[in-house]
């Protein structure tokens, strides 16, 4: 059985972690990119198989479904995604973390995968 | 002169492509395989919906012909700027790209193409699919592009068919810069150095590869249509084709945009309402969803029976005239969707959705088959208020499923699985999650557990198998609602033809609207051999006057 992280799933979590730790509400898509590769290294040291999708597809599909939630924005190296005004954590934990499997969720939150999120500017 | 040959189409009449290209290119056995490849996953719905990714490349590439000389001649007409490879050349390559655009598809249409994705090995390190290619279009000018948009990629297949695309024919593309165009053009991935000559390469790109309106989209729309027999607007390729042209929206000193004439107002609109009904009614139709469900499933199931670390079934090698062997001595070569059935057969023929694939007879059936009749059931009888929590369920239930279980199936193994879940989430000794998202486990688990407990109780009687699938569709989204729909450039006639009008602006869409004015007026006249009546003139005057 193979896990799909889906671009939704990565940037919420992501969003959690850095909301809760720093007060950021913005994430690069580079950050993702790293924090994602950290992920699937996780699961797949526990024998789960992983595979990341990033597309710029999903990735405008993810902005479209969950327009609520997140909206793009910068430019070149520095674009990402922002959470919008008046998402919590507890919104977002609500609606992106119930669903997944807990080995989803252990590696979401590694402490390994989480420090790929904490860069200088989140700091 | 080029010796040319011709292709009958149904829908374009007789199309036109030289000799060395047939010979060169389309006989190849890696073109050949697109024969092989159905276009669509159609055919649940519509039995004759069996065109192939051969004749939709063809058609690809007759429409940017019409496309790409058009854009050529309105370069060579409208802008002083000159590409170091001449014009004709950048058309050419910007053909090439047309008619290679889905040579590296997977088979069964979209369905295998995260499979191209699967890069991770246990062993050896395997480059990505993008390394690959960025190693053969060997410019730092596309390696930076494409690292940096690496959320915003190109899909596998667009990617793979660049690769392939290069590897195979890189003879037709004399230039290193045409290596890198072509590259480009398939990917969709535009030069981020935006000055009047690469804008100018970023309209060709465009012409393939774009959000709204492309030569793709066009051939796939209309043979879609034509195949299926699905009755839809018409769309008038020549008008809307021969009405391209370019723009600067920034002035004389500003970018080059790609831009349409008046003459193609009606044609869009007819684009986007064609692309927004097969979206709707044909794409979204629940026997369409299943036969994509019952695809990938047993896809992801050869992909683990028969792939290894090093050696996958989607992927570069297997795509190729050499191949290469997988598992349990399975050799692949030019993997098409004759492969695929025939690994079923052998495989997994003991696997209930591979039944299901083969006969209809065990297949299952929607409780309902439309997003009208879903809101009629549920949302009439339940009302808003239930209707949300409901859904939130459903919806946790179908992620839960598709993530974390084999065949996403509703039963009493999967029951049995989730109550486990929950066990070990109450068990939980992890320092790293924290209360509310382990509150959140528990809840959202117990929500899904009731939609799974709510199915099961149908089938106490042993008439009905509890076994239940959950699939979601997507709430229909216009193609009149997207960013990118409003902003096409539509240039006048008159001293200003370089600045486009925004289509948003000024065209009044088919779609739901609260009247915003009452009438709009026109204004007749004589015309006079000794005067032309400047319609700008006109309009200035009257603004002036009534300021």
């Amino acid at each position: 059985m193979c896990v799909y992280i889906e671009i939704e799933d990565l940037a919420a979590n992501a969003l959690i972690e850095i909301l809760k730790k720093n007060g950021e509400r913005f994430v690069t898509y580079k950050t993702l990119e790293e924090y994602g590769a950290k992920v699937i290294e996780r699961l797949t040291e526990k024998n789960e198989r992983a595979v990341l999708i990033l597309s710029r597809e999903s990735t405008d599909r993810m902005l479209r479904n969950y327009s609520d939630f997140f909206m793009e924005e910068g430019q070149g190296d520095g674009m990402g995604i922002r959470l919008r005004e008046g998402i919590t954590t507890d919104k977002l934990i609500k609606r992106f973390r119930g669903y997944l499997a807990w080995d989803a969720l252990l590696a979401f939150v590694d402490k390994n995968s989480v420090a790929k999120l904490m860069t200088p500017s989140y700091a | 002169m080029h010796n040319v040959k011709l292709f009958k189409d149904p829908l374009y009449g007789y199309m036109e492509l030289s000799d060395s290209y047939v010979s060169g290119i389309i006989d190849t056995a890696v073109f050949q395989r697109l024969r092989r490849i159905i276009q669509t996953s159609y055919s649940p719905l519509y039995p004759s919906s069996v065109h192939t990714r051969f004749a939709h490349s063809l058609g690809v590439y007759h429409l940017g012909k019409i496309a790409g000389e058009k854009l050529t001649e309105e370069i060579k007409k409208n802008c002083p700027v000159e590409s170091p490879m001449g014009w004709e050349n950048v058309k050419d390559i910007f053909l090439l790209s047309c008619l290679l655009h889905d040579v590296g598809h997977a088979p069964f249409s979209h369905t295998g193409e995260n499979f191209f994705l699967d890069d991770t090995t246990t062993g050896n390190q395997r480059e990505s699919l993008h390394n690959t290619l960025i190693g053969l279009v060997d410019s730092e000018n596309f390696k930076n592009d494409v690292l940096s948009k690496k959320s915003k990629a190109a899909a596998p297949h667009e990617i793979m068919s660049a690769i392939i695309g290069i590897k195979n024919f890189g003879n037709h593309l004399r230039d290193p810069l045409g290596k890198e165009l072509f590259a480009r053009s398939i990917t969709g991935y535009k030069f981020s150095n935006n000055d009047k000559l690469h804008s100018l390469y970023n309209c060709y790109i465009s012409l393939l590869n774009s959000k709204v309106i492309d030569v793709d989209r066009l051939d796939y729309l209309i043979r879609d249509a034509y195949f299926t027999g699905f009755d839809t607007v018409s769309i008038d390729h020549e008008r809307l084709l021969t009405n391209i042209t370019i723009c600067q929206p920034g002035g004389n000193s500003g970018a080059y945009e790609l831009a349409f004439r008046k003459g193609a107002i009606s044609v869009i609109e007819n684009f986007v309402y064609a692309h927004d009904s097969e979206r709707k009614w044909i794409q979204n139709h629940p026997a369409i969803l299943y036969e994509m469900y019952i695809i990938e499933h047993i896809v992801s199931t050869l992909n683990e029976k028969l792939s290894s670390a090093e050696n996958k079934l989607f992927s570069l090698e297997c795509l190729s005239e050499e191949g290469q062997e997988l598992k349990n001595g399975v050799r692949i070569s030019l993997l098409c969707d004759d492969d695929i059935i025939s690994l079923m057969k052998a495989h997994c023929s003991d696997d209930a959705l591979c039944k299901e694939f083969f006969s209809r007879q065990s297949r299952r059936s929607p409780l309902w088959k439309t997003e009208e009749e879903y809101k009629k059931f549920l949302l009439r009888r339940a009302g808003l208020d239930v209707l949300k929590p409901i859904e939130s369920a459903l919806s946790k239930t179908k992620e839960y499923l598709r993530k974390n279980s084999e065949g996403e199936a509703t039963n009493s193994a999967s029951i049995k699985k989730l109550e486990e879940d929950i066990g070990e989430i109450e068990q939980n000794n992890s320092p790293d999650v924290d209360i509310e998202s382990i509150e959140e486990q528990k809840e959202s688990k117990k929500q899904i557990l009731k939609v799974m407990k709510c199915l099961q109780p149908h089938c106490d009687n042993g008439d009905i198998e509890c076994d239940f699938i959950i699939l979601e569709a997507s709430q229909f989204y216009s193609g009149f609602n997207k960013v990118d729909f409003p902003n096409i450039n539509i240039v006048f006639p008159g001293n200003d033809k370089m600045k486009p009008s925004k289509f948003g602006d000024i065209v009044t869409s088919l779609k739901g609207y609260e009247k915003s004015g009452d009438n709009f007026f026109y204004i007749f006249y004589r015309r006079s051999e000794k005067q032309k009546l400047i319609k700008e003139d006109v309009c200035n005057c009257l603004i002036k006057t009534f300021l």
